[in-house]
């Protein structure tokens, strides 16, 4: 099954992504939020202001729910302010923390790998489901 | 059961599910479209979202939509909810990420044989002297520090002016003059103010743009005359908002409020929809903080109508006086205010939501300039890039039927995706200027997402604005020259 997907929405963009667990589920929405924020495909070596470089952050959260959006909410203000691209993360949950390890490219003022700006991730009929196999998820962002 | 079985159309462009359709409901949701437009409105779930709006504690009365009405995450947008002082909420997902988007048109005294051979040269000038696009930063406006940038936030359009990007009169041509005294620039993070220090002056992306356009089509002499206009003149019309600083105070503020509802035990029946009572520190706090955002828009629409006035002088070798492009009205379409409104009868204050919806004062109401006080306030409707765009004054009706609101724009009804399925950018290009009308863009994925095509007819809109009472047609406009965000 694929991570993500990318469905309709009139106004915004509505991602869709599944994972085998909640740490996965959370990575592989973020893998959808950056398909649609950055040009990953025309990153260059020149596009880069330096190496891979680490970042920590840490979230509290009242639930999965709570706890996937603001990790999103982080990422884009990653991107839209900081002009850090995450391309790996190391999820580690601790009661109601989620530490985040977060591996990203400084792009700089290079706005041409940004696809558009994403205002941000809403909690709009966010509701994290399992079936047998998977956890799924669908996620509305403000464009 | 679905609200589509449960609504009922009691006059020709007012729809209303009652309050029995779903366990929660304080109050009806009223829709505003004639039969075509609920047609369309069918085909998703925007009612729905309002069905949920009048599920939050303290609405009074009813949650309204516009005909432009479209689904959106939380509030609908085009939906208008007014809150009790006492009893009711204020809430950041309820007014949207971008803070004070809004619309201000700016008149002249040119005409279409003045423009025409010049138009051009006019769009690339305004398309490098305004930044517009993803993440576009304003290298001409520096603010040298956060505390400069408070005091945008405290004074919004006055902070501009004071600083010479525009006149006095731009202030009283401005929804709340420009500037809400509630904002509290204290109660914005230092992340939000990190967001939108290099973004004053700058146009954005998304449906946000600058339009030179005609007037096509006078309806109203008389009250287009009062506001400046007449036929075949060329006027800019600008749509922008608070840029990143809002969107982060948004984001912010609804993580507040949904520790709130915990708090306040509070129930709505969706998250995006987190609020709190208006009077705790949460909703004072929230309060100021979207002011201030507020302000910021006000200021940052201020800043580019400097750059839009200097280039026309460039272009004309005139002054902007001389070229008469004073302000005819700049309006907010998302925003949360302290309103008084008559409610069965009883002079109430309200808080008033407004998620892609217009304040419309009727004539005579005491936040009107004076020269519209005897005409009534200006309600600009942005169409689409290939179609018009609408002046409308506000209606006689728009205090009883809606808050005093009007509709905000065409609405989507095409998603992103689909319209770009649709059309290419460069096609879409090629098609508008075969309409004679030019395109600037830094992004043609961006230019297809915002084709005609994922709109509806912003004529149907106003139609029904005006069958309703709520705001009355006083002048049509085509674009000629477009630069998309």
């Amino acid at each position: 099954m694929k991570k993500y997907k990318v469905e309709e929405h009139t106004a915004d963009i509505s991602i869709s992504a599944s994972g085998k667990t909640i740490e996965e589920l959370l990575v592989n929405t973020a893998e959808g939020l950056l398909s649609e924020f950055v040009d990953i495909a025309s990153f260059k070596k020149s596009d880069y202001k330096s190496d891979l470089c680490e970042d920590k952050f840490l979230i509290e959260f009242i639930d999965y729910e709570n706890c996937l959006i603001q990790f999103l909410n982080k990422i884009i203000y990653l991107v839209e302010v900081e002009d850090k691209v995450p391309v790996k993360f190391n999820l580690s949950f601790l009661s109601k923390k989620l530490e985040v390890n977060c591996f990203y490219l400084y792009i700089g003022e290079k706005d041409n790998v940004k696809k558009r700006n994403i205002k941000a991730a809403t909690y709009y009929d966010v509701k994290i489901v399992k079936d047998k196999v998977d956890y799924k998820v669908k996620v509305v962002f403000d464009v | 059961m679905s609200w589509r079985d449960k609504i009922k159309k009691v006059s020709d462009y007012k729809w209303v599910l009652g309050k029995d359709y779903k366990q929660g409901m304080n109050v009806p949701a009223v829709v505003f479209a004639d039969d075509k437009l609920m047609k369309q409105m069918e085909k998703e779930e925007a009612v729905q979202q309002l069905a949920n709006v009048a599920c939050m504690p303290g609405i009074v009365k009813q949650a309204v939509a516009m005909p432009d009405i479209h689904w959106g995450y939380g509030f609908p947008i085009g939906g208008v909810a007014a809150f009790d002082m006492d009893e009711g909420v204020i809430s950041p997902g309820s007014v949207g990420f971008d803070i004070n988007c809004g619309v201000r048109l700016i008149r002249s005294h040119l005409s279409y044989d003045d423009i025409k051979d010049k138009l051009d040269v006019l769009l690339n000038l305004l398309f490098s002297e305004i930044p517009s696009g993803v993440g576009k930063e304003n290298r001409k406006i520096r603010l040298d520090s956060f505390d400069v940038l408070k005091q945008v936030l405290k004074y919004g359009s006055r902070w501009a002016v004071k600083n010479s990007y525009g006149a006095e009169e731009d202030i009283i041509n401005t929804e709340s003059f420009g500037c809400m005294e509630e904002a509290d620039p204290d109660k914005v993070s230092s992340a939000s103010y990190k967001r939108g220090i290099n973004q004053l002056g700058t146009l954005g992306s998304g449906n946000h743009f600058l339009e030179i356009q005609i007037v096509d089509e006078i309806y109203d002499i008389g009250v287009a005359d009062a506001f400046g206009l007449f036929k075949d003149q060329v006027v800019v019309l600008l749509h922008s908002g608070s840029r990143g600083l809002g969107h982060q105070v948004c984001t912010e503020y609804i993580e507040v409020m949904i520790r709130a509802l915990n708090k306040y035990k509070i129930v709505v029946p969706d998250r995006q929809l987190a609020c709190a009572p208006l009077k705790s520190r949460e909703g004072q706090d929230y309060l100021g903080a979207m002011a201030g955002a507020a302000n910021f828009a006000w200021a940052n629409r201020q800043c580019m109508t400097h750059f839009i006035r200097a280039g026309f002088e460039k272009v004309f070798r005139s002054s902007a006086r001389d070229l008469g492009m004073g302000l005819v009205y700049d309006v907010c379409h998302n925003i949360a205010k302290i309103e008084t409104h008559i409610v069965e009868g009883k002079e109430r204050v309200l808080c008033v939501h407004r998620k892609g919806a217009t304040r419309a004062f009727g004539k005579g109401h005491k936040e009107l300039p004076a020269d519209y006080k005897d005409i009534g306030q200006p309600v600009l409707v942005p169409g689409d890039m290939g179609r018009y765009s609408y002046v409308c004054v506000a209606g006689e009706g728009a205090e009883e039927l809606s808050f005093s609101s009007s509709c905000h724009g065409a609405g989507r009804v095409l998603s992103r995706k689909a319209a770009k399925k649709k059309i290419h950018g460069r096609d879409l290009e090629k098609d508008l200027n075969s309409k004679g009308i030019l395109v600037r863009t830094d992004s043609y994925s961006g230019l297809a997402e915002e084709a005609p095509m994922a709109y509806k007819n912003v004529s149907d809109i106003v139609n029904v604005c005006e069958g309703a009472g709520i705001a009355k047609k006083v002048a049509k406009m085509r674009p000629l020259a477009v630069i998309k965000g």
